[in-house]
Protein backbone atom coordinates (compact mmCIF):
# COMPACT_ATOMS: atom_id res chain seq x y z
CA UNK A 1 0.00 0.00 0.00
CA UNK A 2 2.39 2.58 0.76
CA UNK A 3 4.80 1.48 -2.42
CA UNK A 4 2.00 1.93 -4.01
CA UNK A 5 1.16 5.66 -2.92
CA UNK A 6 4.76 6.26 -3.39
CA UNK A 7 4.76 5.28 -6.90
CA UNK A 8 1.73 6.65 -7.88
CA UNK A 9 1.62 9.64 -5.62
CA UNK A 10 4.67 11.15 -4.50
CA UNK A 11 6.39 10.30 -7.03
CA UNK A 12 4.34 12.46 -9.47
CA UNK A 13 3.60 15.27 -7.26
CA UNK A 14 7.50 15.36 -6.45
CA UNK A 15 8.58 15.22 -10.32
CA UNK A 16 5.37 17.90 -11.25
CA UNK A 17 6.70 20.24 -8.30
CA UNK A 18 10.17 20.05 -9.16
CA UNK A 19 8.93 21.01 -13.15
CA UNK A 20 6.77 23.65 -11.79
CA UNK A 21 9.91 25.24 -9.49
CA UNK A 22 12.63 24.92 -12.44
CA UNK A 23 10.36 26.97 -15.30
CA UNK A 24 9.55 29.39 -12.91
CA UNK A 25 13.10 29.67 -11.87
CA UNK A 26 14.02 30.04 -15.76
CA UNK A 27 11.18 32.63 -15.87
CA UNK A 28 12.97 35.57 -15.93
CA UNK A 29 10.17 37.50 -17.58
CA UNK A 30 7.07 36.27 -17.60
CA UNK A 31 4.29 36.82 -20.50
CA UNK A 32 0.44 37.70 -20.63
CA UNK A 33 -1.48 38.17 -23.14
CA UNK A 34 0.50 37.06 -25.68
CA UNK A 35 -0.32 36.11 -29.47
CA UNK A 36 1.32 36.93 -32.96
CA UNK A 37 -0.91 38.30 -36.03
CA UNK A 38 -2.48 35.80 -38.68
CA UNK A 39 -0.34 36.99 -41.92
CA UNK A 40 -2.13 38.07 -45.23
CA UNK A 41 -1.91 35.48 -48.01
CA UNK A 42 1.66 36.25 -50.03
CA UNK A 43 3.61 38.23 -47.13
CA UNK A 44 6.22 37.40 -44.73
CA UNK A 45 5.84 38.79 -41.73
CA UNK A 46 4.19 39.17 -38.48
CA UNK A 47 3.61 41.16 -35.49
CA UNK A 48 3.79 39.51 -32.01
CA UNK A 49 2.00 41.26 -29.08
CA UNK A 50 2.37 40.60 -25.43
CA UNK A 51 2.85 41.47 -21.86
CA UNK A 52 6.21 41.40 -20.31
CA UNK A 53 6.93 41.57 -16.54
CA UNK A 54 10.35 41.17 -15.35
CA UNK A 55 10.45 38.63 -12.99
CA UNK A 56 14.35 39.27 -11.49
CA UNK A 57 15.51 41.60 -9.18
CA UNK A 58 17.66 43.06 -11.83
CA UNK A 59 16.68 45.11 -15.38
CA UNK A 60 15.87 42.83 -18.17
CA UNK A 61 17.14 44.48 -21.61
CA UNK A 62 15.19 42.75 -24.33
CA UNK A 63 17.08 43.24 -27.70
CA UNK A 64 15.21 40.65 -29.55
CA UNK A 65 14.48 37.22 -30.56
CA UNK A 66 15.59 34.24 -32.64
CA UNK A 67 14.03 31.51 -34.41
CA UNK A 68 15.01 29.19 -37.21
CA UNK A 69 11.61 29.96 -39.17
CA UNK A 70 12.33 33.46 -39.72
CA UNK A 71 15.51 35.75 -41.02
CA UNK A 72 15.06 37.88 -38.31
CA UNK A 73 13.18 38.99 -35.17
CA UNK A 74 13.31 42.24 -34.17
CA UNK A 75 11.44 45.07 -31.78
CA UNK A 76 9.79 47.96 -33.23
CA UNK A 77 8.32 50.90 -31.92
CA UNK A 78 5.73 52.84 -33.22
CA UNK A 79 5.95 56.98 -33.74
CA UNK A 80 2.70 58.76 -34.17
CA UNK A 81 3.91 62.20 -35.62
CA UNK A 82 1.85 64.83 -37.07
CA UNK A 83 -0.14 62.09 -38.17
CA UNK A 84 2.52 60.01 -39.92
CA UNK A 85 3.32 56.66 -38.62
CA UNK A 86 6.77 56.42 -38.04
CA UNK A 87 8.41 52.36 -37.19
CA UNK A 88 11.26 52.04 -36.65
CA UNK A 89 13.77 49.19 -34.73
CA UNK A 90 13.76 49.95 -30.89
CA UNK A 91 17.66 48.28 -29.85
CA UNK A 92 16.80 47.60 -26.68
CA UNK A 93 13.98 47.79 -24.51
CA UNK A 94 14.61 47.89 -20.62
CA UNK A 95 12.28 46.30 -18.11
CA UNK A 96 12.77 47.05 -14.50
CA UNK A 97 12.79 44.47 -11.92
CA UNK A 98 8.76 43.72 -11.10
CA UNK A 99 7.69 46.25 -13.74
CA UNK A 100 5.77 45.51 -16.97
CA UNK A 101 5.51 46.35 -20.40
CA UNK A 102 2.95 46.03 -22.82
CA UNK A 103 3.67 45.18 -26.51
CA UNK A 104 0.21 46.36 -28.62
CA UNK A 105 -0.78 47.17 -31.73
CA UNK A 106 -0.24 51.04 -32.61
CA UNK A 107 2.71 51.18 -29.78
CA UNK A 108 5.55 48.26 -29.35
CA UNK A 109 5.98 44.65 -31.11
CA UNK A 110 8.35 42.40 -31.55
CA UNK A 111 8.22 41.59 -35.61
CA UNK A 112 8.67 38.66 -37.21
CA UNK A 113 10.14 38.78 -40.73
CA UNK A 114 11.38 36.32 -43.45
CA UNK A 115 9.09 33.64 -42.20
CA UNK A 116 8.98 30.76 -44.18
CA UNK A 117 5.48 29.67 -43.48
CA UNK A 118 2.21 31.38 -43.57
CA UNK A 119 0.92 31.74 -39.69
CA UNK A 120 -2.72 30.89 -39.46
CA UNK A 121 -5.18 31.26 -36.67
CA UNK A 122 -5.45 28.08 -34.44
CA UNK A 123 -1.75 27.10 -35.07
CA UNK A 124 1.08 28.55 -32.33
CA UNK A 125 4.39 29.17 -32.81
CA UNK A 126 7.57 29.39 -30.90
CA UNK A 127 10.59 31.49 -30.79
CA UNK A 128 13.08 33.19 -28.47
CA UNK A 129 13.11 36.27 -26.91
CA UNK A 130 17.27 37.68 -26.61
CA UNK A 131 18.63 39.44 -23.67
CA UNK A 132 21.34 41.71 -23.79
CA UNK A 133 23.12 39.24 -21.17
CA UNK A 134 22.96 36.76 -23.84
CA UNK A 135 20.39 34.65 -22.09
CA UNK A 136 17.39 33.17 -23.76
CA UNK A 137 13.64 32.80 -22.99
CA UNK A 138 11.67 30.49 -25.53
CA UNK A 139 7.84 31.35 -25.81
CA UNK A 140 4.81 29.51 -27.62
CA UNK A 141 2.48 32.06 -28.49
CA UNK A 142 -0.98 31.82 -30.20
CA UNK A 143 -1.63 32.91 -34.09
CA UNK A 144 -4.84 34.90 -34.25
CA UNK A 145 -6.65 36.50 -36.72
CA UNK A 146 -7.82 40.66 -37.06
CA UNK A 147 -10.45 39.22 -39.50
CA UNK A 148 -14.04 38.58 -38.71
CA UNK A 149 -16.25 36.36 -41.19
CA UNK B 1 -7.79 118.83 -33.41
CA UNK B 2 -10.00 118.40 -36.17
CA UNK B 3 -6.88 117.65 -38.35
CA UNK B 4 -5.71 115.29 -35.67
CA UNK B 5 -9.20 113.78 -35.94
CA UNK B 6 -9.08 113.86 -39.95
CA UNK B 7 -5.58 111.80 -39.64
CA UNK B 8 -7.30 108.99 -37.08
CA UNK B 9 -10.18 108.38 -39.54
CA UNK B 10 -8.39 108.09 -42.57
CA UNK B 11 -5.43 105.63 -41.04
CA UNK B 12 -8.61 103.61 -39.56
CA UNK B 13 -10.31 103.71 -43.05
CA UNK B 14 -7.05 102.60 -44.47
CA UNK B 15 -6.69 99.55 -42.08
CA UNK B 16 -9.93 98.15 -42.77
CA UNK B 17 -9.48 98.54 -46.35
CA UNK B 18 -6.39 96.33 -46.18
CA UNK B 19 -8.24 93.92 -43.89
CA UNK B 20 -10.98 93.60 -46.07
CA UNK B 21 -8.63 93.24 -49.40
CA UNK B 22 -5.89 90.84 -47.82
CA UNK B 23 -9.24 88.64 -46.90
CA UNK B 24 -10.63 88.84 -50.12
CA UNK B 25 -6.82 88.27 -51.58
CA UNK B 26 -6.84 85.06 -48.91
CA UNK B 27 -10.06 83.55 -50.28
CA UNK B 28 -8.94 84.07 -53.75
CA UNK B 29 -5.83 81.93 -52.93
CA UNK B 30 -8.15 79.03 -51.62
CA UNK B 31 -9.88 78.91 -54.42
CA UNK B 32 -7.24 78.45 -57.06
CA UNK B 33 -5.71 75.73 -55.37
CA UNK B 34 -7.41 72.58 -57.03
CA UNK B 35 -9.64 70.27 -54.40
CA UNK B 36 -7.80 67.09 -53.43
CA UNK B 37 -8.95 63.77 -54.80
CA UNK B 38 -10.86 63.22 -57.97
CA UNK B 39 -10.47 60.67 -60.92
CA UNK B 40 -7.78 58.79 -61.25
CA UNK B 41 -6.45 55.32 -62.67
CA UNK B 42 -4.01 52.95 -61.69
CA UNK B 43 -3.38 48.77 -62.04
CA UNK B 44 -4.81 46.53 -60.41
CA UNK B 45 -3.45 42.79 -59.07
CA UNK B 46 -4.99 39.91 -60.99
CA UNK B 47 -8.41 39.35 -59.97
CA UNK B 48 -9.28 42.64 -58.07
CA UNK B 49 -11.94 43.70 -60.72
CA UNK B 50 -15.41 42.09 -61.31
CA UNK B 51 -13.92 41.32 -65.40
CA UNK B 52 -10.66 39.73 -65.02
CA UNK B 53 -9.68 40.91 -68.30
CA UNK B 54 -9.70 44.54 -66.91
CA UNK B 55 -6.31 45.20 -65.30
CA UNK B 56 -6.91 49.30 -64.70
CA UNK B 57 -9.10 50.68 -61.95
CA UNK B 58 -10.50 53.89 -63.09
CA UNK B 59 -12.85 55.86 -60.65
CA UNK B 60 -14.99 57.51 -63.68
CA UNK B 61 -16.29 53.64 -63.34
CA UNK B 62 -17.38 53.84 -60.16
CA UNK B 63 -19.94 56.51 -60.33
CA UNK B 64 -22.27 54.01 -58.46
CA UNK B 65 -20.46 53.08 -55.54
CA UNK B 66 -18.66 54.76 -52.58
CA UNK B 67 -15.04 54.39 -52.56
CA UNK B 68 -13.41 53.50 -49.01
CA UNK B 69 -9.71 54.32 -50.45
CA UNK B 70 -6.27 53.54 -48.05
CA UNK B 71 -2.78 53.62 -49.24
CA UNK B 72 -0.17 51.14 -47.49
CA UNK B 73 1.99 48.94 -48.12
CA UNK B 74 1.59 44.91 -47.76
CA UNK B 75 4.85 43.74 -45.05
CA UNK B 76 3.27 46.54 -43.13
CA UNK B 77 3.16 44.30 -39.67
CA UNK B 78 0.60 46.78 -37.19
CA UNK B 79 -0.87 49.64 -38.95
CA UNK B 80 -1.89 49.15 -42.35
CA UNK B 81 -3.73 45.62 -41.36
CA UNK B 82 -5.33 46.83 -38.39
CA UNK B 83 -6.98 49.95 -40.31
CA UNK B 84 -7.77 47.28 -43.56
CA UNK B 85 -9.35 45.10 -40.93
CA UNK B 86 -11.54 47.11 -39.54
CA UNK B 87 -12.68 48.61 -42.73
CA UNK B 88 -13.30 44.94 -43.91
CA UNK B 89 -15.27 44.33 -40.71
CA UNK B 90 -16.97 46.80 -40.40
CA UNK B 91 -18.39 46.88 -43.77
CA UNK B 92 -19.14 43.30 -43.60
CA UNK B 93 -21.62 44.16 -40.50
CA UNK B 94 -23.58 46.19 -43.08
CA UNK B 95 -26.63 45.39 -44.94
CA UNK B 96 -26.15 43.41 -48.19
CA UNK B 97 -27.77 46.19 -50.43
CA UNK B 98 -25.27 48.67 -48.53
CA UNK B 99 -22.30 46.80 -48.83
CA UNK B 100 -23.03 46.31 -52.76
CA UNK B 101 -22.60 50.34 -53.38
CA UNK B 102 -18.99 50.16 -51.20
CA UNK B 103 -15.89 49.55 -53.23
CA UNK B 104 -12.56 49.32 -50.66
CA UNK B 105 -9.56 49.71 -52.30
CA UNK B 106 -6.28 49.30 -50.75
CA UNK B 107 -2.73 50.89 -52.49
CA UNK B 108 0.36 49.95 -51.79
CA UNK B 109 3.04 52.99 -51.85
CA UNK B 110 6.45 50.82 -51.92
CA UNK B 111 5.74 49.55 -55.89
CA UNK B 112 9.60 48.14 -55.05
CA UNK B 113 8.75 44.87 -52.39
CA UNK B 114 4.94 44.90 -53.30
CA UNK B 115 4.41 43.45 -57.11
CA UNK B 116 1.05 43.12 -58.29
CA UNK B 117 1.59 39.99 -58.33
CA UNK B 118 1.62 39.32 -55.00
CA UNK B 119 -0.60 41.48 -53.79
CA UNK B 120 -3.80 39.34 -55.78
CA UNK B 121 -4.98 37.88 -52.36
CA UNK B 122 -3.95 40.44 -49.97
CA UNK B 123 -7.19 42.91 -50.07
CA UNK B 124 -9.27 40.34 -50.36
CA UNK B 125 -8.24 38.61 -47.46
CA UNK B 126 -9.44 42.00 -45.74
CA UNK B 127 -12.79 41.93 -47.06
CA UNK B 128 -13.99 39.75 -50.49
CA UNK B 129 -13.92 42.59 -52.57
CA UNK B 130 -11.50 45.05 -51.72
CA UNK B 131 -9.40 46.12 -54.60
CA UNK B 132 -5.20 46.18 -54.43
CA UNK B 133 -3.37 48.00 -56.70
CA UNK B 134 -0.03 49.88 -56.94
CA UNK B 135 2.18 51.85 -59.63
CA UNK B 136 5.34 53.19 -60.61
CA UNK B 137 6.57 55.40 -58.01
CA UNK B 138 5.96 58.20 -60.38
CA UNK B 139 2.39 57.70 -60.92
CA UNK B 140 2.26 56.52 -56.75
CA UNK B 141 3.48 59.93 -55.68
CA UNK B 142 1.19 61.75 -57.53
CA UNK B 143 -1.65 59.95 -56.93
CA UNK B 144 -0.62 60.47 -52.94
CA UNK B 145 -0.42 64.20 -53.59
CA UNK B 146 -3.31 64.26 -55.35
CA UNK B 147 -5.19 62.68 -52.56
CA UNK B 148 -3.30 64.77 -49.68
CA UNK B 149 -2.04 61.48 -48.41
CA UNK B 150 1.73 61.15 -47.52
CA UNK B 151 4.49 58.61 -47.22
CA UNK B 152 8.45 58.39 -47.53
CA UNK B 153 10.31 55.51 -47.48
CA UNK B 154 13.30 55.28 -45.05
CA UNK B 155 16.48 53.35 -45.26
CA UNK B 156 17.16 51.30 -42.10
CA UNK B 157 20.36 49.97 -42.08
CA UNK B 158 20.30 48.75 -38.73
CA UNK B 159 17.22 46.85 -39.54
CA UNK B 160 16.56 43.55 -41.26
CA UNK B 161 13.41 45.18 -42.61
CA UNK B 162 15.43 47.19 -44.45
CA UNK B 163 12.91 49.92 -45.84
CA UNK B 164 10.41 51.40 -43.23
CA UNK B 165 7.55 53.48 -44.72
CA UNK B 166 6.80 56.08 -43.20
CA UNK B 167 3.15 57.14 -43.63
CA UNK B 168 -0.47 58.22 -43.22
CA UNK B 169 -2.98 55.74 -42.05
CA UNK B 170 -6.05 57.61 -43.55
CA UNK B 171 -9.03 56.53 -45.03
CA UNK B 172 -10.75 58.44 -48.11
CA UNK B 173 -14.15 58.50 -48.36
CA UNK B 174 -15.15 58.98 -52.42
CA UNK B 175 -18.88 59.73 -53.15
CA UNK B 176 -20.63 58.31 -56.13
CA UNK B 177 -20.00 61.78 -58.01
CA UNK B 178 -16.00 60.73 -57.75
CA UNK B 179 -15.67 63.93 -54.98
CA UNK B 180 -13.55 63.04 -51.99
CA UNK B 181 -16.29 64.39 -49.25
CA UNK B 182 -14.74 62.75 -45.85
CA UNK B 183 -10.88 61.72 -44.77
CA UNK B 184 -10.93 59.81 -41.68
CA UNK B 185 -8.09 59.26 -39.52
CA UNK B 186 -6.48 56.18 -38.14
CA UNK B 187 -7.65 56.17 -34.44
CA UNK B 188 -11.68 57.32 -35.46
CA UNK B 189 -11.81 54.34 -38.40
CA UNK B 190 -13.90 52.06 -35.88
CA UNK B 191 -15.97 55.02 -34.75
CA UNK B 192 -17.05 57.23 -38.03
CA UNK B 193 -16.59 54.31 -41.46
CA UNK B 194 -19.90 52.88 -40.75
CA UNK B 195 -21.80 55.70 -40.19
CA UNK B 196 -20.15 57.94 -42.76
CA UNK B 197 -20.37 55.06 -46.00
CA UNK B 198 -24.31 54.70 -44.54
CA UNK B 199 -24.41 58.25 -45.43
CA UNK B 200 -23.37 58.30 -48.69
CA UNK B 201 -25.60 55.46 -49.36
CA UNK B 202 -28.49 56.43 -48.21
CA UNK B 203 -31.30 57.26 -50.57
CA UNK B 204 -30.95 54.67 -53.17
Amino acid sequence: MTNIFKKHFVKPVFILLLMINSTLALAQISIKDGYIREMPPGQKVSAAFMQLTNNTSDPMILTGGLSELTSAIELHQHKHVNGVMQMSKLNELVIQPSESVALKPGGLHIMLMGLKQRLVKGTSFSFQLQFADGKLQTLTLPVKSLINP
Amino acid sequence: MLKKNILYIAVLILAILITIISYFDKNKQATDEPPLGGDFSIPVAQGSLNDPKKEIFKLQDYRDKVVVLYFGYASCPDICPTALAIIGNTLKKLPAQIQAQIQPMFISVDPERDKLSALSEYGKYFYPTMISATDSTANINKLVTQYGAFYRINKQNDSAMGDSVYHTSTVYIIDKKGKMVNTINHADIQNDLESTVISLTKGQ
